[in-house]
């Protein structure tokens, strides 16, 4: 008699709930909304302030479980994230989708008892926006899916400050916008070099249906606009030297790897040094610009 | 004597019930110093 159980046939692995969440995605979400909720004028109550972190990072979960169910099939297709819990066979969608639905209701449930209406309303619009407009819609339909979609990723640290203030001010919006810039030259660079799996999974990224040149187009013209939003603040008065100035030299460099990607003309992943390079440099900017915001506000 | 698989399956439920009931009780602790930290703020 055999002795192998069917992956699928067992109850699920709480390690493949965990992956479902995304936890690396997660990482910048949580560091970017409490950035937005220290660098609030407003202090909150420790614990408060815990939980409304762990909402977002609970919703963000949520939101990204929602994803791997919906793009299961996505996911089979391509070598990065063919060994996910779905394509690889070690959870069954109905339970995946449960998981994905109890964390989204639970955590804007619980964000509005722990903050207020306004931040557990953005929370709840950020999951829908990742999930329904980005995911199911857009991602499949145009190259521009990146642009909209990364509205959702731009949430996290207007949630943190509404979630202190239970206002909408002009610092967090630039802080959305900020991340809303930066999101497509981030994956438009990543997609570069993975273009051949975006390809064979028919992910109409922008490589793949206006060519290599025109993306490298659009991911200069991208960094000189988050470049300005990303300094605007310290001209505006919003925070002081050392954020202006961390932003100003951090966006200057964002924007001479940007330079240096449009003059690669490359097309062989292999030597696509530059992309790689403003990838990399891409997720440390983002973390030492919303390190600086923190460092700023209370110095 | 129960089968292999059935061994595999009940462990895996074992692990998966354990890890709901603290995840519960994680939520219901959080739900209590929510109420208690607003409390304070409140007055």
């Amino acid at each position: 008699m055999s002795t192998i159980v069917q992956t699928r046939d067992l109850p699920a692995d709480w390690r493949d709930l965990f992956a479902l969440t995304k936890p690396r995605v997660m990482t910048l979400v949580v560091f970017t909304a409490l950035c937005g909720l220290l660098a609030a004028p407003t202090g909150m109550h420790p614990v408060l302030a815990f939980a409304s972190i762990l909402c977002i990072a609970v919703g963000a979960g949520g939101a990204g479980a929602l994803n791997m169910w919906y793009e299961a099939d996505l996911d089979a297709k391509m070598k990065r994230t063919a060994k996910r819990p779905l394509p690889g066979g070690r959870l069954d969608p109905q339970t995946a989708f449960q998981f994905a639905i109890g964390l989204s209701v639970g955590s804007v449930v619980l964000m509005d008892l722990a903050a207020n209406h306004l931040a557990a309303a953005i929370l709840a619009f950020s999951i829908f926006f990742y999930a329904v407009v980005y995911t199911a819609w857009l991602k499949r339909r145009t190259p521009q899916n990146i642009v909209i979609g990364g509205a959702a990723g731009a949430f996290p640290p207007l949630i943190g400050w509404v979630a202190a203030t239970g206002r909408i001010e002009l610092l967090p919006v630039l802080l959305f916008l900020n991340i809303f810039l930066w999101t497509p030259p981030h994956f438009w660079a990543l997609s570069l070099f993975v273009k051949t799996d975006y390809a064979n999974a028919g992910v109409p990224m922008l490589p793949v249906i206006a060519g290599v040149e025109s993306t490298r187009r659009q991911i200069a013209l991208y960094s000189l606009p988050m470049a300005a939003v990303a300094i605007a603040p310290w001209p505006l008065g919003l925070t002081g030297a050392v954020y202006g100035v961390v932003a100003t030299v951090l966006s200057a460099y964002f924007v001479f790897l940007s330079l240096r990607v449009l003059a690669n003309k490359a097309t062989d992943p292999a030597a696509m040094g530059p992309e790689k390079a403003l990838f990399k440099f891409s997720i440390l900017y983002q973390f030492a610009v919303f390190g600086a915001l923190v460092v700023d506000r209370f110095l | 004597m129960s089968r292999p698989e059935d061994e595999v399956i009940r462990a895996r439920q074992r692990k998966s019930a354990k890890v709901t009931a603290w995840l519960l009780f994680a939520f219901i602790a959080l739900t209590f110093f929510i109420t208690i930290a607003k409390m304070t703020v409140n007055q």
